[in-house]
């Protein structure tokens, strides 16, 4: 068969559920954010599979042709992309500088230790 | 559907290693493995977008997700010296909650992405001068996301500065000091 | 002048307002009373000289009340009222004129004139009505102000007694009437004297008879016939013009008014004579007329025989006056309705001169009882010149008003036909003779007897003011029989004119036109012909009034001697038995009189020229009556057949008792229920409290708290203050949102 789109979503499904488990499972707050960053890029596989694959669909603003602006077939999901890793290099940043003034105050990043908004 | 083609050989090979190294990240305890882990599930995910034919994406994920992010990472790690941090139990009642979790989405994904006839699906041939494209329609068709990504990076850089600075109480305004020191005590007024 | 007579009802009620809006000083109540009444009088004499010659009655009606069928009220003047109309007036006149003599020194002065012109306004507003509506509430108002001029010295409480007891006998009355002009609302549809006599003939004669049943009744109250006469002499212990007028000339005259007046009523409710009793054992047949000649005939006699025993001077008049009623009543229930009003005419000047003259004696002598005076004659000449006379006309001395009248009524009798017919003459000629008995004996005790009092005592002539109207009464009392002589019986031409309705019209079918709706050839009302008078269950009365007038020879007017021989034999019998009895009664025990008033301490100082008439003295010892050798039957009249006793213990003890008993039953029955509820309440809202409010209620509440506390205890375990445990929620509330929103579990198309 020709190339298909889904196996690239299961990997990027899988891939996102594996964050999730990291995210709910690591003991240290660099180690969430680092399984943040996974599934940051999961999403990141989706949306670069579908401009791929789908193209124009779900635009309803052409009938089935494919939709282009001046310069060429939309490539909305490149630009998407671009953005959410702009975004996932802002956060990361400021996550980790977050977490090192929390390192700095209570000298831990254990995030079981990190309670003290509870009741 | 068994591999037939190059293609897809490799698109198994590239997703081996991103998965693997994935689940590596979540798994290792020592931090700075899991670090290196992550770098190189961007690479994985680097190669699949080469796969997909987005090259410029390929080479801005190597750029700034292994170039910069990683490297963000591996210097936090060192600067919060906890690197071999007391783990989880080997099960616990989180490890249950993290899988079932992670594994009911899944499986909601999964079946969400059987369900339906994705409309329109056709073969997108090359796109010439992609990075060209993607340039102008950039500051064209998807001018406001751009625009509103540069404030988001402006001002994560001032907040990253600010937040890493020193500890001491940063008077932003001389007023603001003048107010702490009147409600300490009325006899240094007089004194001034 | 016509158009507005009503005012003459209403001028005289001026004085209420008047009178009682400002207290003028002494005789001006009394001179603007007088004026209002003289005002009355004279356009009285104005109409009665210019309607003279009508042969239609006058009538002005409006509506009133509108409806289906509308209530109108109206008054007119034919010629029934005006005759009444003058008596009413004159009297009335002559009573204010004679009160600003008799009531000077009186603190309430003005009370009393205002009362006085109220009165006269209600009597006159009786006579001038159309319809029986307005003829009934001037009665009530008529009645009201006898209440309130018996009860005038309301700070007496013999006063008071008689005025209630006044009110309360002839309210009995009232209700009958009540009840007959509901009767009459159903029957004919209207209150209208004309449209209830003109629709007569279709009207159901039992219907007919009851309403003049129940209308007798008001009368019998008003004009204290028996059984209902027990409150008239009581009422002396008002002023005695009030005596004068309403007592005597006025508000007891309204009864025969009534009567009169409904008289083709009675007629037609007598064609059926009424069943009453005891089936199969003792039936008696009653018609109204028959009612009202036997009512007459009784009182008549039981109060002649009373007013020989009395000794208070105002007492034996107002037995005379329950007895002339009594006269009229008769007159009129033998059918001859223009001889019972025509006696009322004359009645009412003579009596009225005879109050007048007894508050004269009164005033003069300082005393109420017959038994203190004497020898006045001499004392008193104007007094008793007028007095005289109106002593004359009452016994029927031949030529003087009652005369006439008398004869009139007892001719009535004579053509009575019948079962017990001759009673009727009977009792009139006994009661004719008893009259002129107790009344010379009263000319005795008072006037021509020798004084039985210290001689140390001042007896003295009243002022002008008080004997003028006496001598202005004394006219009439005189003269004004003549107007009733029968063979050109000018009263009664004078007063059927007009009355298309009634019977006795039939002399003047030949001489007037009579309206054809109303007569027919025979000269008997409508309502009468075709019918049979002699059929058995009419009254006999209706033959009489219908029958053949026997006159006499020319002399005397035309007089019937089977009448007028006996009728003046049996006076003059009375006149000479009183005189030979009390000439000599009164000539006794001069002495010893005195000695024994010297001895009880009688006072000469009398209370006259206060107002306020002398009390009766026991005069056990000095005055023995001739008649008390009758032993127990003098007893037995002195003390008024003991009638106030009988009604004292037949009905005032029972009603008592009666109250008492549920006074009793409030008070331990009723009160105690209502206490026990109010103690059931309390109990209730204890228990209610303990128990229900305090455990149910508040364990609710309370519980409700509870819960609220244990609830948040434990959900605030959620917050455990780790981050991946809220992860765990975000993402799973993320997939259930994925799930809702994606419809994950629909089925693939």
């Amino acid at each position: 068969m020709s190339h298909q789109m889904t196996p690239y979503l299961l990997v990027g499904a899988a891939l996102f559920c594996v964050g999730i488990f990291g995210v709910l499972t690591r003991r240290n707050a660099i180690g969430v954010l680092m399984c943040i960053e996974l599934m940051l890029n999961a999403a990141n596989l989706n949306l670069i599979a579908f401009n791929r694959f789908l193209g124009p669909a779900g635009n309803t603003l052409t009938d089935g042709a494919v939709p282009t602006n001046y310069y060429g077939p939309l490539l909305g999901g490149h630009a998407f992309g671009i953005i959410v890793i702009t975004v996932a290099a802002a956060e990361a940043a400021i996550g980790l500088a977050i977490i090192i003034t929390v390192y700095k105050n209570a000298k831990t990043i254990n995030v079981d230790e990190i309670n003290w908004m509870k009741w | 559907m068994p591999p037939t083609t190059t293609q897809d050989i490799i698109f198994l090979a590239l997703a081996f290693v991103t998965l693997a190294s994935g689940i590596a990240v979540v798994l290792l305890r020592n931090l700075v493995h899991a670090g290196l882990m992550l770098g190189l599930s961007f690479f994985g995910v680097a190669g699949l977008y080469l796969l997909l034919h987005a090259e410029f994406l390929a080479v801005a994920q190597v750029l700034i997700y292994v170039g910069a992010i990683t490297v963000l990472i591996l210097f936090a790690i060192m600067l919060t010296r906890q690197v071999v941090g007391a783990d989880t139990a080997p099960v616990s009642t989180q490890r249950l909650v993290g899988f079932a979790t992670a594994l009911a989405v899944f499986l909601v994904l999964v079946r969400f992405m059987y369900r339906r006839e994705w409309p329109g699906i056709f073969d997108n041939t090359e796109v010439l001068n992609a990075p060209t494209v993607l340039g102008r329609q950039l500051l064209t068709t998807y001018l406001i996301p751009f625009e509103v990504a540069s404030i988001l990076l402006l001002v994560a850089l001032v907040v990253a500065i600010v937040l890493a600075k020193e500890e001491t109480v940063v008077s932003l305004t001389p007023k603001l000091n003048t107010i702490y020191e009147e409600t300490d005590s009325p006899a240094k007024e007089e004194e001034k | 002048m016509l158009e507005n007579a009503y005012w003459i009802a209403l001028i005289p009620a001026l004085s209420l307002p008047i009178n009682l809006a400002r207290k003028f000083k002494e005789p001006i109540p009394g001179y603007i009373g007088s004026a209002l009444v003289a005002v009355a009088w004279l356009w009285s004499l104005a109409i009665f000289f210019t309607t003279m010659g009508a042969t239609e009655a006058y009538r002005v009606t409006v509506p009133w009340i509108p409806g289906a069928p509308s209530i109108y009220i109206g008054f007119q003047i034919d010629h029934l009222t005006t005759m009444m109309l003058l008596v009413v007036t004159t009297v009335s006149l002559m009573v204010h004129i004679y009160s600003i003599g008799y009531m000077h020194g009186d603190a309430q002065f003005n009370r009393f004139y205002a009362f006085l012109g109220l009165f006269s306004a209600a009597m006159l507003g009786v006579v001038l009505a159309d319809n029986f509506l307005l003829l009934l509430i001037c009665w009530e108002l008529v009645g009201l102000t006898s209440y309130l001029l018996i009860g005038f010295w309301y700070a007496k409480p013999s006063a008071m007694k008689a005025a209630k007891k006044a009110f309360v006998v002839t309210r009995f009355g009232d209700l009958g009437m009540l009840i007959a002009a509901v009767l009459m609302w159903r029957e004919f549809g209207t209150f209208d004297y004309d449209a209830i006599f003109r629709a007569l003939p279709e009207a159901s004669v039992v219907i007919v008879g009851a309403i003049a049943f129940l209308l007798f009744a008001g009368a019998v109250g008003k004009s204290a016939q028996f059984p209902l006469h027990v409150w008239l002499p009581d009422a002396m212990e008002g002023p005695t013009p009030v005596s004068a007028l309403i007592h005597a000339a006025t508000m007891v005259a309204a009864g025969v008014y009534l009567t009169g007046r409904a008289f083709p009523l009675f007629e037609y409710g007598s064609l059926h004579t009424f069943q009453w009793g005891v089936q199969g054992m003792l039936t008696i047949g009653v018609t109204p007329l028959g009612l009202v000649r036997w009512l007459g005939v009784s009182t008549l006699f039981l109060c002649a025989t009373i007013a020989v025993a009395q000794n208070d001077i105002k007492r034996v008049l107002a037995y005379s006056t329950c007895s002339q009623l009594g006269y009229m009543m008769m007159g009129i229930g033998l059918g001859s309705w223009v001889a019972g009003l025509f006696h009322l005419m004359t009645h009412a000047f003579f009596k009225a001169l005879l109050f007048l003259g007894s508050g004269s004696v009164i005033h003069g002598s300082g005393t109420q009882d017959m038994r203190e005076m004497g020898g006045l004659a001499r004392k008193m000449p104007k007094t008793y010149a007028t007095y005289m006379v109106g002593y004359l006309a009452l016994i029927g001395f031949p030529l003087f008003a009652g005369f006439w009248s008398k004869d009139a009524i007892l001719d009535a009798a004579h053509l009575l036909v019948g079962e017990g017919a001759w009673l009727y003459m009977a009792l009139g000629l006994a009661g004719a003779f008893l009259t002129a008995f107790y009344m010379t004996r009263q000319m005795w005790m008072v006037f021509w007897g020798d004084s039985h009092r210290n001689p140390s005592i001042h007896a003295h002539e009243s002022p002008a003011s008080m004997w003028a109207p006496l001598a202005f009464l004394a006219v009439p009392a005189l003269l004004i029989g003549f107007v009733g002589m029968p063979k050109m019986n000018v009263i009664k031409q004078y007063l059927t004119v007009d009355q298309k309705y009634s019977a006795q019209t039939r002399i003047h079918t030949n001489t007037v036109e009579s309206t054809e709706d109303v007569q027919r050839g025979d000269g008997r009302p409508l309502y009468l012909s075709g019918r049979a008078l002699d059929a058995p269950g009419v009254d006999p009365a209706i033959r009489a009034a219908h029958g053949e007038e026997h006159h006499g020879p020319a002399y005397l007017g035309g007089l019937n001697p089977a009448v007028v021989y006996p009728g003046t034999a049996v006076a003059l019998l009375g006149l000479l038995f009183g005189w030979l009895m009390y000439r000599s009664a009164t000539k006794k025990s001069v002495e010893p009189a005195a000695q024994h008033a010297a001895a009880l301490g009688l006072s000469a100082d009398h209370p006259a020229h206060g107002g306020h008439d002398a009390e009766p003295v026991d005069s056990a010892g000095f005055w023995r009556d001739p008649l008390t050798v009758l032993g127990p039957v003098w007893k037995f009249l002195e003390n008024k057949w003991y009638w106030d006793e009988i009604y004292w213990a037949v009905l005032v003890v029972p009603t008592l008792t009666l109250a008492r008993i549920f006074s009793w039953i409030d008070k331990y029955i009723v009160d105690n229920v209502v206490n026990g509820v109010g103690l059931l309440g309390l109990w209730t809202a204890k228990f209610a409290y303990n128990l229900f409010d305090t455990y149910v209620v508040d364990g609710v509440v309370n519980g409700l708290g509870l819960l609220a506390r244990k609830a948040g205890g434990e959900l605030r375990r959620m917050q455990t203050g780790r981050v991946q445990n809220y992860a765990v929620v975000i993402f799973l509330g993320a997939l259930l949102l994925m799930i809702a929103s994606l419809g994950a579990f629909r089925l693939p198309r």
